[in-house]
C-alpha cells in the first residue's frame, strides 16, 4: 500500500524536474562560484538563472537584493540579529513586534532578545486564527525597530493580513519582515503591491530538498551578515561557498510553484475541500480557520475526545503521514496550543491534527484518508467514556 | 550535550517493542460496570486522574473481591499511545493484588516492566511523565481502596494540571535537581512556562517551580539523603559499610522490581569478606520464600546482576 503524505507544510517530495535541475551540480559540475575557469562559469550560470527566477517570482524591483542562505531559519535569524545590532544596540530604536504564532526560529530569537533587554510585543490572533492587525497599533511607535509577521501560518494555513500590516508599518516608517515559507506557491505574491522590507522563505516546502533559503531585502534597507566571509555581492550577507545544487533546485522549484499556482489554487483546493467535507461528517470535528482565510492546501481540525498523537499513530499505521503541533515535545511544538490561542474550549487543546496537501496528492488518497480518520476516531473514542456518562 | 542526547532516539520508532505491542493491542481497556462487579461478587471502585484539557486523562476501574484482592482492573483514557501502553501494563500488574501490594508498584517497577532489555530505559527522559502519571493514578486508586483521604493541594501548573504535592513528591522520589527534570517527570512548566519563575510581564503567582525545587532540595539536603553515599571507587576497595550501600542500591535499582511484581522480596542479612570473595547472605521474603526458583533461576539472576554491576567475585547465599 502506498503511503499518503499529508505533511507538506513541513517538508515535501522533491519534484523530478527539480532533481533533474540539480543533478548536474551533484554529479558533474563542481566549480566554485568565483573560480576563474569554465567549471566556475557553469556554477555562475546556474546561480544567475536561479536568481533571475526568484526576482521574477517575487516581482522584486531591480534595486532590491536577494540572497541565498541555508533556509528561512537562517534568513530570519540574520534579519533579527542585524536589527538588534544595527538599531537596538545603537539606541536608535527600542522594540520589536512579532506575531504570536511565528515559526520557532522567530519565537526563539525573540525570546533571546527579550532576555537581552529588548522589548518584544506579540500580536495575538483572533477567533479566526488570524492576527488582529489593529492590535499592532497598540504597540507600534516610530521607535519600533522591526515588525515581523509570517504571511501564512504553517500550522493552520491562516493567511495573515499582510497588506494592512504593511500599511501601518509604512505609516510609522517601521521595517516589516515576513516569513513567506508557507506562502510561496500557495498564494499570489507581488512585492510591487505589498511593500515589505524583508522577506524570507525556504526550499523544503516547494518540492525542493531542504537546505536552501532566500532572503529578500528592499532597496535602502539595512542588514548585517550573520555568517561572515562573503567574497562578492552574491555572498555579501551570507559568507561561505554557496550551495549551487540547492540554488539550482530552488530556482527550478520556484518556477514550478508559480506555474502550478493555478492548479494549487483550484485542484488542490478541491481535494482539500473534499477531505474537509468528509471529515466534517464525523461528529465533534472542528475546522480551525475559516475556509476563506486559509491557503488552499491546508486543513487543521480539532477532534473532540481524540488525542493528537494517538490519532497520528493510528493514521501512521494506515500509511498516512499527517502532522500536529500540539504533541509535546515533538515537531514544531509551540507552547500555547492553537485552540486556546483562538479562544476555543480548552478540551480541544490536545486534539489538533493537520493535513497539508501538495500537487502530488489525489482524490482517491483523500477518500482513503477520510476513511482512515473515521476508523481511527471511532477506535480512539472507544477508550473514552461515552459523552453521556462523562 | 552528549552523544546520547544528540541522537534522534526520542520517537515512536525507538520505543521498546513491548510498548509498541501494548499500544497497538491493548488488552485491558474498557469500562467495568456494577454488573461486572456483581458477576465477580466484588465491589467496584473507580478513580480519575488528569484531564482532557491537559492532554492526559485516565479513569481506573477495579473490582475488589472478598479477599480484598483486585479481581479485575480496566481503564479508560485520553492520551498518547505511550500512555495507553503504560496504563495497560499497570492494569495487568494490578490483577490479583491487594491494595498494599499495588502500593508497591512505583515508577521504577512500572518503567522496568515496559523495558525490552533490563538495562535500556523504556522511554526517553522527556516522556518520563507518562509513567509517573500512571503511577499517580495508581496511588489514588490505593488511597481509595484503603479508604484514605487525599490531602488537598493547590494547582501549580494549570496547563499540565499538576499540583504542588505531585511536584514535591516527584522531586523527592526521583531526586530531581533541575526545572527540566520537573518537566520530564510531571510535565509541569513545559507548556506555557509561566509557572517556572516570576517574570515582570505576567501576573504574580503563589507558587513557582524554581522556589519549590529550591525548598525541597534544601529539605532533602537537611535530611541528608539528597544523594546516596556510595563512594566512587571500585567495589573490591570498599569497606564493608560501603559495600553494603552499593549492594543495597543495586538491588533497589535492578532486582527488587522483579521480585516485588511476583509478590516477593528479599533482605540482606550479612555481608562477609572471604579472601577475594565477598559473600552476601540474603533471606527471601513473601512469595519468594519457598519458591522453587529461589535457589535456581531467581538466585542466578540476582547473582548475575550483582556480579555484572559490582564485582565478579561476589557470591550470593540464600538462608
Amino acid at each position: 500500500m502506498e503511503r499518503i503524505y499529508l505533511d507538506n507544510n513541513r517538508s515535501t517530495a522533491v519534484d523530478p524536474q527539480v532533481s533533474a535541475a540539480m543533478k548536474p551540480f551533484l554529479e558533474g559540475s563542481y566549480g566554485d562560484l568565483h573560480a576563474l575557469h569554465s567549471d566556475g562559469a557553469r556554477s555562475r550560470k546556474a546561480y544567475n538563472e536561479a536568481l533571475e527566477k526568484i526576482y521574477a517570482t517575487l516581482h522584486a524591483g531591480e534595486k532590491d537584493s536577494v540572497f541565498f542562505c541555508s533556509g528561512a531559519a537562517e534568513a530570519n535569524s540574520t534579519v533579527f540579529y542585524s536589527t538588534y545590532i544595527n538599531f537596538i544596540l545603537s539606541g536608535r530604536k527600542n522594540s520589536i513586534i512579532i506575531g504570536e504564532r511565528e515559526p520557532l526560529s522567530i519565537l526563539q530569537i525573540a525570546e533571546f532578545l527579550e532576555s537581552q533587554g529588548v522589548r518584544v510585543h506579540r500580536i495575538p490572533i483572533n477567533g479566526d486564527g488570524v492576527i488582529e492587525h489593529e492590535r499592532l497599533l497598540d504597540y507600534i511607535t516610530p521607535r519600533t525597530a522591526l515588525v515581523s509577521v509570517s504571511m501564512v501560518d504553517g500550522e493552520s494555513g491562516a493567511i495573515e493580513p499582510i497588506d494592512e500590516i504593511a500599511a501601518i508599518c509604512r505609516r510609522f516608517e517601521v521595517p516589516l519582515h515576513c516569513d513567506a515559507t508557507h506562502a510561496v506557491g500557495k498564494i499570489a505574491l507581488d512585492l510591487q503591491s505589498t511593500e515589505l522590507d524583508y522577506l524570507t522563505f525556504s526550499s523544503e516546502t516547494l518540492h525542493a530538498p531542504a537546505g536552501t533559503g532566500v532572503l529578500y531585502m528592499r532597496k535602502d534597507s539595512e542588514l548585517l551578515p550573520l555568517v561572515w566571509g562573503g567574497r562578492s555581492e552574491a555572498e555579501a550577507y551570507r559568507g561561505g561557498p554557496l550551495n549551487i545544487a540547492g540554488i539550482a533546485a530552488l530556482g527550478k522549484a520556484v518556477e514550478l510553484a508559480v506555474d502550478s499556482l493555478e492548479f494549487e489554487m483550484e485542484d488542490v483546493r478541491d481535494m482539500r475541500d473534499m477531505l474537509e467535507e468528509r471529515l466534517k461528517e464525523i461528529e465533534g470535528v472542528h475546522t480551525l480557520v475559516p475556509w476563506a482565510l486559509r491557503v488552499p492546501n491546508t486543513l487543521l481540525v480539532a477532534i473532540e475526545g481524540v488525542e493528537s498523537e494517538a490519532l497520528l499513530y493510528e493514521l501512521d499505521k494506515e500509511g498516512i503521514s499527517a502532522y500536529s503541533n500540539t504533541v509535546y515535545p515533538y515537531g514544531e511544538w509551540i507552547r500555547t496550543a492553537l485552540p486556546e490561542a483562538m479562544g476555543l474550549q480548552r478540551s480541544l487543546n490536545h486534539t489538533t491534527v493537520g493535513f497539508a496537501l501538495s500537487r502530488y496528492n489525489s482524490e482517491e488518497e483523500m477518500e482513503r484518508t477520510a476513511e482512515a480518520v473515521k476508523r481511527a476516531v471511532e477506535y480512539l473514542r472507544s477508550f473514552m467514556p461515552s459523552k453521556e456518562s462523562l | 550535550m552528549s552523544k546520547s542526547e544528540m541522537l534522534m532516539n526520542g520517537c515512536w520508532e525507538s520505543y521498546p517493542f513491548k510498548i509498541e505491542m501494548l499500544a497497538r493491542k491493548p488488552k485491558n481497556q474498557g469500562e467495568l460496570r456494577a454488573e461486572d462487579a456483581e458477576k465477580l461478587e466484588g465491589e467496584l471502585v473507580s478513580v480519575e486522574y488528569g484531564s482532557v484539557e491537559s492532554g492526559e486523562w485516565i479513569r481506573l476501574y477495579c473490582i475488589v473481591d472478598s479477599d480484598k484482592r483486585v479481581a479485575a482492573c480496566r481503564y479508560q483514557l485520553f492520551g498518547p499511545p505511550v500512555l495507553r501502553a503504560a496504563a495497560d501494563m499497570a492494569a495487568l500488574l494490578c490483577r490479583n493484588k491487594t491494595a498494599a501490594e499495588i502500593e508497591k508498584i512505583d515508577y521504577r517497577n512500572l518503567e522496568y516492566f515496559l523495558r525490552d532489555h533490563p538495562s535500556n530505559p523504556a522511554l526517553p527522559s522527556n516522556r518520563n511523565y507518562i509513567v509517573n502519571f500512571v503511577v499517580n493514578a495508581l496511588e489514588r486508586m490505593v488511597d481509595k481502596l484503603e479508604g484514605r483521604e487525599r490531602e488537598e493541594s493547590v494547582q501549580v501548573c494549570e496547563c499540565a494540571g499538576v499540583d504542588l504535592l505531585t511536584i514535591e513528591k516527584a522531586i523527592r522520589d526521583y531526586d530531581i535537581d533541575s526545572i527540566e527534570g520537573i518537566g520530564d517527570y510531571t510535565k509541569a512548566g513545559v507548556l506555557c512556562g509561566r509557572c517556572i519563575s516570576h517574570s515582570s510581564n505576567a501576573p504574580a503567582r503563589e507558587h513557582y517551580l524554581e522556589d519549590i525545587l529550591k525548598k525541597v532540595r534544601k529539605e532533602l539536603l537537611e535530611e541528608g539523603k539528597a544523594k546516596s553515599d556510595i563512594p566512587d571507587k571500585p567495589f573490591s576497595q570498599m569497606n564493608l559499610e560501603e559495600k553494603r550501600a552499593a549492594i543495597e542500591a543495586t538491588i533497589d535499582e535492578y532486582i527488587r522490581a522483579m521480585l516485588v511484581m511476583d509478590g516477593g522480596d528479599m533482605e540482606i542479612i550479612d555481608i562477609k569478606e572471604n579472601g577475594v570473595n565477598t559473600d552476601l547472605y540474603i533471606r527471601y521474603l513473601g512469595a519468594c520464600s519457598g519458591c522453587a526458583s529461589a535457589s535456581t533461576g531467581t538466585l542466578f539472576a540476582i547473582e548475575g546482576i550483582l556480579k555484572q554491576k559490582l564485582d565478579p567475585n561476589l557470591r550470593v547465599l540464600p538462608l
